[in-house]
């Protein structure tokens, strides 16, 4: 068997939590301060954005639903073992929190790619380890060369395994004997679109259109379209989608002209994925490119919606006169649905449109990477503790 | 007659609009049809095109030759060749070999096994290199045995056959490195000899071996007369760039060069950036305006002070994979 390196923590599980205590609570907020405080992690990007997230009052409005008396009748599970994904570097710290707030002991590896970040977050915890020693014991970090002996070993002693993908690390884990009564979540690859109103955005002053430009860039150019909630696919409904988008794209090019730093690789990998289109799909109108910096194939159709891929800043549209002629076949990959300029009685309408009832994340566009209790269609709370019942 | 290479390659492109439907979709859709004026103008496709499509300008009875290029993500490029375009493969190689090599014809120790050993019709880049390189050999000798060991009966038999003569030392930049500093154990003097040798990127970079330091190394265990390099594509097999002894690879008329930035703009000279190759050669598939995965430079057109024409250019290795940017939160 390969060796596993302990970065902080064991596995021993000595002190129980109750879920949703206000001392996690407090932690978390702890944490929050000690990070932004801390003029090496406040400068890190992603260390910086999961501080703000882990503020008490954020946390607790992301735990609204669950109110005082259904709180006394949660129980943690134990162990809870957890595998981020390799391509999301700071998902780690997510996975802990919703691990800690449901009172559980953490297992967590590591994936090489944050290990930087990782040590930089451990810096940050060991300053809190007098005040909340309970809550310092129920963190392990660890990594290992992937060996299928040490997961099984890790899985024996876990009552929940959290796989934050990829799919083949499911399929790996899938594979690996765990405890009997073991929950396991399962996040496989997604895909994820955005709706936009096209009057709304002709009717937009140009102070909120780059806005809503900046937004979008955050959801997709920030991380290179990696994310699983970043859109492929951009749906223009109503009249005057030509005007629209002529807008908004204007508006787009000069933001990702500014801020976005393309790559060779990138750039190679864009025209050999136009090319292959332009070769291989019968469903193309046109194609439109900015300096290799804004890629878009104009749709016939939206048949295999799950299939067209693009990174970088690669995106296929499709324009719609209302959204009532958007048919998009089943697909258990969809996710998040981001939208603009809807009114609450036309999202209702998307809401409940049959052709889009496989997406079980709406969100308004850059709101697509904030990460709550309600993910992927799991209620991870109520999914990572047991509820007792009394009579 | 003077060649104008322009006008060459414009109908290189007509040629292959005309006869390849792949090439015509993904051309047409993607470059706009503005006039071309230049060499920068002329629409290129990428390297990798003929990984994801079997791109031809020919029909498949006339298909001679299918050649397979090793790809590192497993898929092969495949190149369709039809007689004609064979022939003038080798008769370009020939020529340009001349100029900078040599032109007279002699005995050939390849570093590698015997390609001809195995009859199969498709080949691959490491098969055609030795076919081309035979034309100005007399005689081969694979110092490699179909076991992949090194044959000493063979290599005796060589010494013996050349004496004192002059000859080549030809194979893959890789195996000249593994076979010839690090396995062979046997002083020899190679002084008579020129080494010809290029390809295999990709292991070399694992190794990081440069090229001067390779040069170093051979020139003290063997103490070659000439070492030269050479780069070019195996889906412009033929037209291929030679070292100069400055140490810059040289366009020729069969040939060319671009170098373009990020947004796909041209660079000015002494620039690095991403390598454009042409070449006259290609006309049984669309491969005459490629967009290679390689880093180079260009230093200048002309003006070498090794006294030879051409744009003269150093090559600095593949283009890396992107860092993944981790998100925020998911």
């Amino acid at each position: 068997m390969k060796k596993i390196n302990f970065l902080i923590g064991d596995f021993k599980n000595n002190f129980s939590l109750n879920p949703l205590d206000e001392s996690i609570f407090n932690f978390c907020d702890d944490l929050s301060v000690i990070i932004l405080k801390n003029k090496a992690s406040k400068n890190n990007l992603e260390l910086f954005t999961f501080a703000l997230w882990c503020r008490k009052n954020n946390l607790k409005s992301l735990a609204r639903s669950y109110k005082r008396g259904d709180i006394k009748n949660l129980r943690n599970l134990g162990i809870i073992f957890h595998i981020p994904p390799s391509n999301v570097i700071m998902n780690f710290a997510y996975s802990l929190i919703i691990g800690l707030l449901t009172g559980n002991k953490n297992i967590i590896r590591i994936p090489k790619k944050s290990k930087r970040l990782a040590n930089l977050f451990i810096n940050n915890i060991k300053f809190l380890k007098v005040k909340y020693p309970k809550i310092i014991n129920s963190i392990c970090f660890i990594n290992y060369e992937h060996d299928n002996v040490i997961s099984e070993k890790i899985s024996k002693i876990s009552d929940a395994r959290i796989v934050w993908g990829s799919d083949e690390t499911i399929n790996e884990f899938k594979n690996i004997k765990s405890k009997i009564n073991c929950r396991d979540i399962f996040f496989s690859d997604k895909y994820s679109i955005a709706i936009i109103n096209s009057i709304a955005i002709k009717n937009l002053s140009n102070k909120k259109l780059f806005k809503l430009c900046k937004n979008f860039y955050n959801d997709t150019y920030l991380f290179d379209q990696n994310a699983c909630t970043s859109p492929q696919t951009i749906f223009w409904i109503g009249k005057d989608s030509m005007i629209a988008k002529k807008k908004f794209w204007g508006c787009m090019e000069k933001i990702v002209n500014d801020n976005y730093n393309l790559d060779f690789f990138s750039a190679v990998n864009k025209l050999d994925n136009l090319t292959t289109l332009a070769c291989r799909s019968n469903n193309i109108f046109s194609f439109d490119n900015f300096k290799n910096l804004i890629t878009r194939v104009n749709l016939k159709s939206v048949y295999d919606l799950e299939k067209l891929r693009g990174n970088w800043g690669f995106f296929y549209e499709i324009d719609l006169k209302n959204i009532d002629l958007i048919k998009i076949s089943n697909s258990n990959k969809y996710q998040t649905l981001s939208h603009f300029g809807f009114s609450k009685k036309e999202l209702f309408e998307i809401y409940e449109n049959n052709y889009l009832k496989d997406f079980c994340r709406y969100v308004e566009i850059g709101k697509t990477m904030e990460f709550s209790f309600i993910w992927d269609g799991y209620d991870l709370i109520s999914f990572l503790t047991k509820r007792i019942s009394t009579k | 007659m003077k060649i104008n290479k322009l006008e060459i390659l414009n109908n290189l492109t007509n040629h292959h609009l005309k006869n390849c439907k792949d090439y015509k979709k993904k051309i047409t859709k993607i470059f706009n049809k503005n006039k071309i004026n230049s060499i920068n103008d002329i629409p290129f496709i990428s390297v990798n095109s003929f990984k994801n499509l079997e791109l031809k300008s020919i029909k498949d009875k006339q298909i001679h030759k299918i050649m397979l290029s090793s790809g590192t993500s497993g898929k092969n490029s495949k190149i369709f060749l039809d007689l004609q375009n064979s022939k003038d493969q080798i008769e370009v190689l020939n020529d340009t070999f001349k100029k900078f090599v040599s032109d007279k014809r002699v005995p050939m120790l390849v570093i590698g096994r015997n390609p001809l050993l195995s009859k199969k019709k498709k080949f691959n880049a490491q098969t055609a290199a030795v076919i081309g390189f035979s034309i100005f050999s007399t005689k081969n000798f694979y110092l490699i045995d179909e076991y992949g060991e090194i044959n000493n009966e063979i290599l005796n038999e060589f010494l013996k056959f050349i004496k004192k003569k002059n000859f080549l030392v030809f194979g893959f930049t890789f195996n000249i490195f593994d076979i010839l500093i690090n396995k062979l154990n046997k002083k020899i003097n190679f002084k008579n000899s020129i080494l010809i040798h290029g390809g295999g990127w990709k292991k070399l970079e694992n190794i990081q071996v440069s090229n001067e330091k390779l040069k170093n190394q051979l020139n003290k265990k063997y103490k070659f007369k000439n070492i030269i390099n050479y780069y070019g594509l195996v889906e412009q097999t033929g037209s291929i760039f030679f070292e100069c002894k400055r140490g810059y690879f040289h366009t020729s008329k069969f040939n060319d060069i671009l170098v373009r930035n990020e947004k796909f703009e041209i660079l000015k000279h002494n620039k690095k950036g991403l390598v454009q190759l042409l070449s006259t050669i290609p006309k049984s598939y669309p491969g005459h305006s490629i967009l290679t995965e390689d880093i180079g430079k260009i230093f200048g057109e002309d003006s070498c002070s090794c006294g030879m024409s051409g744009k003269f250019f150093k090559i600095y290795g593949r283009i890396k994979k992107s860092e993944i940017r981790g998100c925020s939160n998911i």
